[in-house]
């Protein structure tokens, strides 16, 4: 017995006992004291790795494509085209909005307060679950704020905040759940994260309109989370399994691997027209 | 002292490079676990004892740096460390053939333990255990994984062995 005490199997199945017994009767994180020491003393050289990661990625990438780039050249043109009419189109829409949100004295749109932050790390298998940011309390972030990228494409929103830093959790988090809307029907869902491989709008009732394409953008019911901010595109829908509901798989227009630098939506920057 | 201190900025260097490197370059579950194979890379070439406290120490930075709940990336540290050492004192591994074999065994059984665990994961989020499994294991991640796990270990070992001929004059790289 006492040689069995001083083999290696003793050891690790002793050090296995009490950090498994640990994890599960006592299920604590790191101590924020020192996980805040760590990870803010730290946070410069993870900023580094993480943009040299993007870079990396960003060459490999360009050297892959240079045969289709001829191609590729010639859709964007075609693409460009399209949305240099269609922008026109929006302007004379939005002059209207403008005036319609007037009238029903509403917050003008694209009116807030941005915290740009870098991101640090991500999660750990890359599954797009979250991804840390270098602005926390000091910069003014609280738990719950939207995390938008190009001024209005939302990404996910602020789980935990620490002193210099905020965990975000994204959409395609199996954790996330987002009150959204279809811009074209008014079709109105829960956006899910599907087990971090990507988004699902659910609970759509089964007598609304969900069109392949359709833009999906946030309802703003129900949290801290701005109206009007898009998450993606409708790309197929399909029944639910019970047939109660629609459901719809969206795809968002950024890949949350290849981000490098977000913006936290703090408030409205403007007080309300009178 | 200065070695701990080395060794731990090694260890943290690692964990940054798993999180801010490796995840946004591979995307979703197809990456390399470097942190894992440099531990069973220690393990093969520092042997046991000198390896398993710092797998230790590996696991709890790993937990603190991803948010995971303390013991989280310990448990499976310590189990590769073991398996690793077993298996070393068991097959030939000293010839050059047989130890690149060995080293792809090693890779080959790290990367089913993390398509088991990321199976477990999808189940967890709720996804049906077949689909989970087929998703898991289906051939093109298994294999992109494996292959990515067999380079980590493989630099890894040549990484650890040159810091080790760089510190054996003193007292090589013992946790004491």
């Amino acid at each position: 017995m006492r040689k069995f005490f001083a083999t290696r199997l003793f050891k690790v199945l002793l050090l296995g006992a009490f950090w498994g017994g640990f994890l599960v009767f006592f299920g604590n994180y790191a101590p924020k004291g020192v996980s805040n020491i760590f990870l803010s003393l730290t946070a410069p050289v993870r900023s580094a790795i993480h943009s040299a990661a993007l870079t990396f990625k960003e060459v490999g990438g360009f050297l892959g494509a240079i045969g289709s780039l001829k191609k590729e050249n010639e859709q964007i043109r075609m693409h460009n085209l399209d949305l240099e009419a269609e922008n026109a189109l929006l302007k004379d829409m939005q002059r209207e909005n403008a005036l319609l949100r007037e009238q029903l004295e509403l917050l003008p749109r694209d009116k807030y307060a941005l915290i740009a932050a870098s991101i640090l790390s991500m999660d750990e298998a890359g599954r797009g679950t979250w991804i840390e940011i270098n602005k926390g309390e000091e910069a003014g972030i609280r738990s719950g704020m939207a995390v938008v990228v190009s001024r209005s494409i939302l990404i996910g929103r602020v789980e935990e905040v620490y002193e210099s830093r905020a965990k975000v959790m994204l959409l395609s988090n199996p954790k996330s759940a987002i009150n959204v809307v279809s811009a074209q029907t008014g079709a109105k869902g829960v956006l899910k994260g599907e087990y971090g491989l990507g988004m699902i709008m659910d609970m759509v009732l089964q007598m609304d309109v969900l069109n392949k394409g359709d833009s999906i953008v946030t309802s703003g019911i129900g949290s801290e989370m701005p109206r009007g901010l898009l998450v993606g595109g409708v790309q197929q829908t399909h029944p639910s399994e019970d047939h109660l509901f629609q459901q719809a798989v969206i795809s968002s227009p950024v890949r949350f691997s290849a981000l490098e630098h977000v913006f936290v939506v703090k408030g409205a920057l403007e007080e309300k027209n009178k | 002292m200065k070695r701990r201190f080395l060794i731990l900025a090694v260890i943290s260097l690692l964990v940054f490079l798993q999180t801010g490197f490796v995840a946004p370059l591979f995307g979703a579950d197809r990456g390399p676990d470097i942190v894992l194979m440099f531990a069973m890379a220690a393990a093969r070439v520092l042997g046991f004892e000198a390896s398993l406290g710092w797998s230790v120490v590996a696991g709890l930075v790993y937990d603190t740096a991803t948010f995971s709940k303390i013991g989280f990336h310990v448990l499976p540290l310590i189990a590769s460390i073991y398996l690793v050492s077993f298996f070393s004192r068991r097959l030939v591994a000293d010839a050059q053939a047989g130890g690149i074999l060995l080293m792809a065994g090693w890779a080959l059984a790290a990367t089913l333990l993390l398509r088991f665990s990321h199976a477990l994961y999808w189940q967890k989020e709720g996804m049906a255990i077949v689909d989970a499994v087929k998703q898991a294991f289906s051939m093109q991640a298994l294999f992109s994984q494996w292959f990515a796990n067999f380079a980590a270990m493989v630099l890894g070992i040549w990484i650890i062995r040159a810091l080790k001929r760089r510190f054996a004059p003193t007292a090589g790289l013992v946790l004491k």
